[in-house]
């Protein structure tokens, strides 16, 4: 038998012209609670024929904002940003072959709850050009009141419509 | 297996423990065989409980429907796996995208509420445990988005797809594994969505609900 339930919320957005930048949408959390888990859904897709045919990829992150909103870097990408973690050091790289290795951000982000990337190519007749996932996380996080959660979706290559859908289950404190 | 629906009067359906299809209102709605079993069915037994219906809308294109049915006794909704996949029924006329949004949500003491067709959306009531969305949105893309979150929709899923000329690769799936531990009362509903935007496709939603009676002695 259990003795805890959950309450659970729902939201879902979607941006229909992703085409090498990106944005954000956030919200505040209205009483203290305990982020227990968490299911994405993303999913991309082109709207048209590309013009030649390419890669395409959707970055899709999420982030709690502690005491306000949380900050967003310049377009076009417009990341989401978390703070350094001071649990965890620097990134360091080894790169013997001098591979061209691209790293964000160079320190852990504290409170950087999800993370997902989506790659596909798009061949001219737009066949198999699409790319989803489905995320189950369990943060097990403490929100306090006033606290903010954010969800990001970046995009390079071919345009593509882009959509995340998100449920939050959490224990009211 | 899928067959098509027999519209037994909503009141017969309730009073035998079994499923009310409602809120359907585009497109061909099938239910699979097994949406006959009913929460009230499996008492017997041990603590954990399952049920398991599915079903099937044939001419998606541009519109959605429901199905929901009544919780007959308290219980905690433990678990659910869900199925959901699309496919083209013939070539299209033009390439294009495809896209069906999947959800679920449970109603609190009442019958689900939906919103106008095409689409008629789940609409549950707004949280008040969380505030209204804001974007940041400097390249002024095209977003849209609910604000703010709604309460007690506990699954959601987006199916993408381009649908080339010879159709090759059009179809998209997903199945997901939540633990909602979602309270439900005797009297709540529980509700599922389809809806589709794009070249016309045939979605299906293949169910499996785990759950714990609670409130009396069920051994």
């Amino acid at each position: 038998m259990s003795d805890q339930t959950l309450s659970v919320v729902s939201f879902g957005w979607e941006i229909t012209n992703l085409h090498d930048n990106g944005a954000d949408v956030y919200f505040p959390v209205q009483r203290d609670m305990i982020f227990q888990w968490l299911d994405v859904d993303v999913a991309t897709m082109l709207t048209s024929l590309p013009s030649s045919a390419g890669f395409l990829e959707v970055l899709c992150t999420g982030a709690v904002g502690r005491g306000g909103p949380p900050k967003f870097g310049p377009a076009p990408q417009a990341y989401l940003e978390t703070p350094d973690s001071t649990n965890f050091g620097s990134i360091a790289t080894e790169n013997p072959e001098g591979l061209s290795v691209g790293i964000g951000p160079t320190t852990p982000g504290q409170d950087g709850f999800f993370a997902t990337i989506l790659k596909a190519f798009a061949p001219s007749t737009g066949a198999a050009s699409s790319a989803s996932r489905h995320v189950h996380t369990e943060p097990d996080l403490v929100l306090r009141r006033g606290d903010y959660l954010g969800f990001h979706m970046d995009h390079a290559g071919v345009q593509v419509d882009g959509e995340m859908q998100v449920v939050i289950g959490y224990a009211r404190l | 297996m899928i067959v098509t629906e027999t519209r037994i009067p909503r009141r017969q359906l309730l009073g035998a423990g079994a499923l009310a299809v409602a809120g359907a209102t585009a497109g061909t709605l099938v239910t699979s065989p097994s949406a006959s079993a009913a929460p009230s069915a499996s008492r017997a037994g041990g603590w954990s409980q399952m049920v398991s219906f599915g079903w099937e809308v044939s001419n998606l294109h541009n519109n959605g429907a429901d199905v929901s049915f009544e919780v007959l006794d308290d219980i905690v909704l433990t678990a659910a796996d869900i199925d959901v996949a699309t496919m083209i029924l013939s070539l299209p006329s033009a390439p294009g995208f495809q896209e069906v949004l999947c959800q679920a949500a449970a109603f609190r003491q009442t019958t689900p509420t939906y919103g106008t067709p095409p689409q008629v959306y789940l609409q549950p009531p707004a949280t008040k445990d969380f505030g209204a969305t804001t974007y940041d949105n400097p390249n002024g893309l095209s977003i849209g988005g609910d604000s703010p979150p709604y309460q007690d929709k506990w699954m959601s899923i987006i199916l993408k797809a381009w649908v080339p000329a010879d159709g090759t690769a059009s179809s998209a799936s997903r199945h997901i594994h939540t633990e909602p531990m979602l309270a439900l009362r005797r009297g709540d509903y529980l509700a599922f969505h389809m809806d589709h935007a794009g070249v016309g496709v045939d979605g299906e939603m293949q169910v499996v609900l785990g759950y714990q009676p609670f409130g009396r002695d069920w051994r």
